[in-house]
């Protein structure tokens, strides 16, 4: 799994990497994308999954998925940038979202809506 | 960079070039398309098959062993043949490798050829065993319907406004009998649904269909053996390739393309004022954009202007995408780069008919590919 669900709130795992201090995501233990270190410089962790809209966009067609739906790149307060879906009635670039896992066709997905929606 | 700046040392020029049109998928062999482009490129270059001594097939999706599969029918020469992939920059790649091996003197004459047919395509990320939230959620039109959303968001641009990048290709590739689409698109029509992603309509987004394109490069002492005509010889000056940097928290394709393109400039010795032909990836509208800022065209935000200005159209500051570019000549994926190339000689020899750009001295092809990789090579008359 790429999250975790604990006292309400998703977190996103992730891989430390302790030679240049990057938060790697997705994680992985094949090396660090940015110095190379791998094997002990490279530790799981997890970090809130939230942040602000980077982007988005209401996909209309699809191969395989049914349509419409929304897509969403966060920056993440921890770095990264990570694309997942989106429920958002009124998105915008720079608001604050945060994760809520959802129940999608018999699968537990990561959904960004916007801060402060249950 | 400490690295040989061999295109200045060893002069390697295009002398021939060669297209089967860019379709939609049909019951025509990839064998056909490939020997039609390679056969025109021979005619072009005024040589025979025997006088090539290495070719480079480029191609994504139809699988091993395709070159010698279609060169074969071209005679017995035992001509040293590999395949290339790499991505959407799959031509452009056995473009540069063609180009490196007559200017390193491993070979005088070099073929470079891509064909491709949409087949099932078979991906090699899926097979790193690294899952993303978004696999499968996010195909290449939604990660540009995202530039778009923020282009949009930091420059004040309309959609409207993005749209025109497509009219002006269209009405290019409307002149242009490889192109696949070669019809002359109104703003209302490149604006009418289909919607596929975000702002995206389908007349903004390149078509995948089949073609091929050949290029034959040869070297000075090569030029001159065959008394080719020096004014049909289009120099190569210039051949980058880079993979993506590590960027947390930016989009890498601005990036990637303004890193490759400054070493492109760097090798040629030239600016992006000298750019008279770019034949760049604009399989999006908003790539245009993107990318005339990146090679320095013009500042970032400002490429909506020069747009509507008609500096970008055929006749104006920079003809970009000529050819009709990506969104309306096509995008078969392993002759694209090759294609680009093709079109920027055909400018440079002042052979392009009515969509010839008037004085065209210098041109840039520029793609980029899944990885993400970005190549960029510049063409110059001597």
């Amino acid at each position: 799994m790429l999250f975790v669900e604990g006292d309400g709130a998703v977190a996103l795992r992730v891989v430390h990497c302790a030679s240049c201090g990057s938060v790697l995501f997705p994680p992985q233990h094949y090396g660090c994308e940015r110095c190379g270190s791998c094997d002990d410089a490279l530790t799981d962790t997890t970090v809130p999954a939230r942040g602000r809209i980077h982007s988005f966009a209401l996909v209309h067609r699809h191969a395989r998925l049914e349509t419409p739906f929304q897509i969403v790149e966060v920056l993440t307060d921890a770095g990264p940038i990570v694309r997942a879906r989106l429920d958002d009635p009124a998105p915008a670039i720079g608001d604050a979202v945060v994760a809520k896992v959802r129940r999608i066709d018999g699968a537990d997905v990561l959904v960004f809506v916007p801060e402060g929606i249950h | 960079m400490g690295k040989k700046n061999l295109l200045a040392e060893q002069p390697v020029y295009v002398i021939g070039i060669g297209l089967h049109r860019y379709q939609h998928a049909s019951d025509t062999t990839f064998v056909t398309l490939g020997l039609t482009a390679v056969r025109e490129a021979l005619v072009d270059a005024g040589i025979e098959w025997p006088s090539v001594e290495a070719a480079y097939v480029g191609n994504v999706r139809i699988g091993m062993a395709a070159g010698p599969a279609m060169l074969r029918y071209l005679g017995s020469t035992g001509v040293a043949v590999a395949q290339v992939e790499n991505a959407s920059a799959t031509g452009s790649t056995a473009f540069r490798q063609a180009v490196h091996d007559v200017a390193g003197g491993v070979v005088d004459i070099c073929l470079a050829v891509g064909v491709d047919k949409p087949d099932a395509m078979n991906w090699g990320p899926q097979k790193a065993n690294v899952p993303t939230l978004a696999d499968g959620l996010v195909e290449p039109f939604s990660h540009f319907a995202m530039l778009t959303e923020r282009y949009m968001a930091e420059h004040g641009a309309t959609p409207e406004q993005i749209a025109k990048v497509a009219v002006k290709n269209h009405r290019n590739g409307s002149m242009n009998p490889y192109a696949q689409r070669q019809k002359v698109r109104t703003l209302e029509e490149v604006l009418a649904p289909p919607q596929i992603s975000g702002a995206l309509t389908r007349l903004q987004c390149t078509p995948v269909g089949e073609g091929a394109a050949a290029v034959i490069v040869a070297s000075a002492e090569a030029v001159e053996r065959l008394g080719f005509d020096r004014n049909r010889a289009i120099r190569v000056t210039a051949s980058a390739s880079r993979l993506q940097e590590f960027t947390p928290g930016i989009n890498h394709d601005v990036a990637l393309t303004a890193k490759t393109t400054y070493e492109a400039y760097d090798q040629a010795g030239i600016g992006p004022e000298d750019l008279d032909i770019v034949e760049m990836h604009d399989a999006f509208t908003i790539e245009e954009l993107l990318y005339v800022e990146a090679m320095g065209l013009c500042a970032p935000g400002e490429a909506v202007r020069r747009l509507e200005a008609g500096e970008y159209d055929i006749g104006g500051k920079h003809a970009v995408s000529a050819s009709g570019g990506l969104i309306a000549m096509g995008h078969p994926t392993g002759p694209t780069g090759v294609g680009q190339v093709c079109e920027i000689v055909r400018q440079l020899r002042g052979e392009a008919g009515p969509r010839q750009h008037p004085g065209a001295r210098v041109g840039l092809a520029h793609m980029v590919g899944v990885g993400a990789v970005c190549l960029v090579h510049v063409l110059q008359r001597d």
